[in-house]
């Protein structure tokens, strides 16, 4: 008798556990995202086609700021990577040679994501990229734009909406075809 | 005489069920975000900076925290830019402490086949071919583990191999996410296939992806004479007798080697109480 009410207590206790983790778990998500961008569940939501494109501030490799509300007028790239992120590295010629061609036409910004700044540095240094490459340490920049998974690149109409997500990059010859064919028609 | 084997085999269901307790626990602990299976969604709060000890996929829309073996795999890609601190020491403190008492305990995967296994059917027992294929995992280990990821910047064995990425978020990820869908290729269907296969077989081999394919137990048996915690054989007591070995259902040699996932069930079949879990 007294051995079940131990039995009892044990799993009273263990899924009490589990409820109160499933609910700290479930609240700290990405507390970062601008409250425009709060879904119902409180946070970012994801962003489809047509959607605003939410505002941010980067600190760029070059010592630049760029800020995405100052690039009226101008079609943009954005595109989160990390180094550690195969499909992300294999892309990037796509952005260095866009940005080339394109050069003010089109503002291309690759958003590092949580890697501290020494490591984009080495990376960059090591490749000999010249686009643009912001630093995003704690997450504060792609917690605005929520994905599951990196790279993630969406072209960025004039008018400041999405105009076109990508997620996933099937290599840089294929992926600068893509892009460039949606920057065209936001041209 | 009765009595006393009545007594012993209520020992043995006792410790059987605190172990699949301690492994269920451990599962729900490892996936307690349950919100994200309802929405399909992956959690990355500050607590998916850490990892568990067992396998579990970072992906999995319930998991906190982070799979070790993709953890590494990743830290080596970008190795040359940062060198992987963090998860090389987590990976010696487990090992170290806990060995392959993380299998046998604190591993979802395995709690999943050991499941898989109670399934009434034929059984493979362990032979020679299953002590001879027990080695693959240390060539998973060395070639999609670490080779892969170094030399192809690719995280070789979540990508091409990973079962329990499949079955804990890859399919629950494509099914909800059609952005997802439209990725999902050959690759998909391979890592399908994988996963059926090693599904099908633990109905039939007890634990066959542990013994014959997964990474991290590999890494871990490196730690078998050396972790903290784990099987003990009392050299005075022990007869001899190998009755431990013909009823382990692992490719063991001796008990608490490297193919021993230290479950523990060896210490109520000894004769001679010569077995014991604990500090070594």
């Amino acid at each position: 008798m007294k051995q079940k009410k131990i039995k009892k207590y044990t799993w009273s206790m263990f899924l009490s556990l589990v409820v109160c983790m499933t609910f700290v778990f479930s609240g700290c998500g990405n507390k970062k995202a601008s409250e425009s961008m709060l879904g119902e569940s409180g946070q970012a939501t994801e962003l489809s086609q047509g959607d605003q494109a939410p505002d941010f501030t980067a600190e760029v490799n070059d010592g630049s700021t760029f800020s995405l509300s100052e690039q009226k007028d101008k079609v943009i790239l954005l595109n989160f990577w990390a180094t550690w992120c195969g499909p992300c590295v294999e892309e990037m010629p796509a952005f260095e040679k866009l940005y080339q061609e394109y050069g003010d036409q089109v503002a291309i910004l690759a958003v590092n994501s949580m890697e501290d700044k020494g490591t984009v540095d080495r990376f960059i240094e090591e490749q000999g990229y010249t686009f643009p490459i912001a630093y995003d340490e704690k997450g504060e920049i792609i917690s605005k734009y929520p994905t599951d998974g990196i790279p993630y690149t969406l072209v960025i109409g004039k008018d400041g909406t999405v105009k076109k997500i990508y997620i996933g990059a099937k290599g840089a010859e294929q992926q600068y075809e893509e892009y460039k064919s949606a920057i065209d028609s936001e041209l | 005489m009765k009595e006393k084997t009545d007594k012993k085999l209520r020992w043995f269901h006792r410790t059987e069920s605190k172990r699949r307790f301690v492994q269920v626990i451990c599962a729900l602990l490892y996936n307690c975000n349950l919100t994200g299976f309802a929405e399909g969604k992956i959690y990355q709060g500050d607590f998916k900076g850490f990892c568990v000890p067992g396998l579990n996929c970072y992906s999995c829309p319930g998991a906190v925290a982070a799979c070790p073996l993709g953890s590494l795999q990743t830290a080596l890609i970008s190795s040359k830019y940062r060198f992987p601190y963090y998860i090389l020491g987590v990976l010696l403190l487990f090992g170290v402490v806990l060995g392959r008492v993380i299998c046998g305990f604190l591993c979802p995967f395995g709690l999943i086949q050991e499941l898989l296994y109670k399934i009434p059917s034929r059984k493979i027992k362990k032979n020679r071919w299953t002590s001879r294929l027990s080695l693959l995992k240390y060539i998973i280990l060395i070639v999609f583990v670490i080779g892969i990821p170094l030399i192809l910047l690719v995280p070789g064995f979540c990508k091409f191999i990973c079962p329990a990425g499949t079955l804990e978020a890859g399919i629950i990820l494509v099914s909800m996410n059609q952005s997802l869908q439209a990725l999902a290729g050959w690759l998909f269907s391979w890592k399908i296939l994988i996963l059926l296969l090693l599904l099908i077989s633990a109905v039939f081999i007890f634990r066959s992806f542990c013994r014959f394919i997964c990474p991290l137990g590999a890494f871990y048996s490196l730690f078998h004479k050396t972790a903290v915690i784990g099987m003990c054989i009392d050299e005075d007591k022990c007869t001899g007798c190998n009755i431990c070995l013909k009823r382990c259902q692992m490719d063991i040699k001796k008990v608490g080697d490297r193919e021993c996932v230290q479950c523990g069930d060896c210490i109520n079949h000894c004769p001679a109480n010569a077995l014991r879990f604990g500090r070594k």
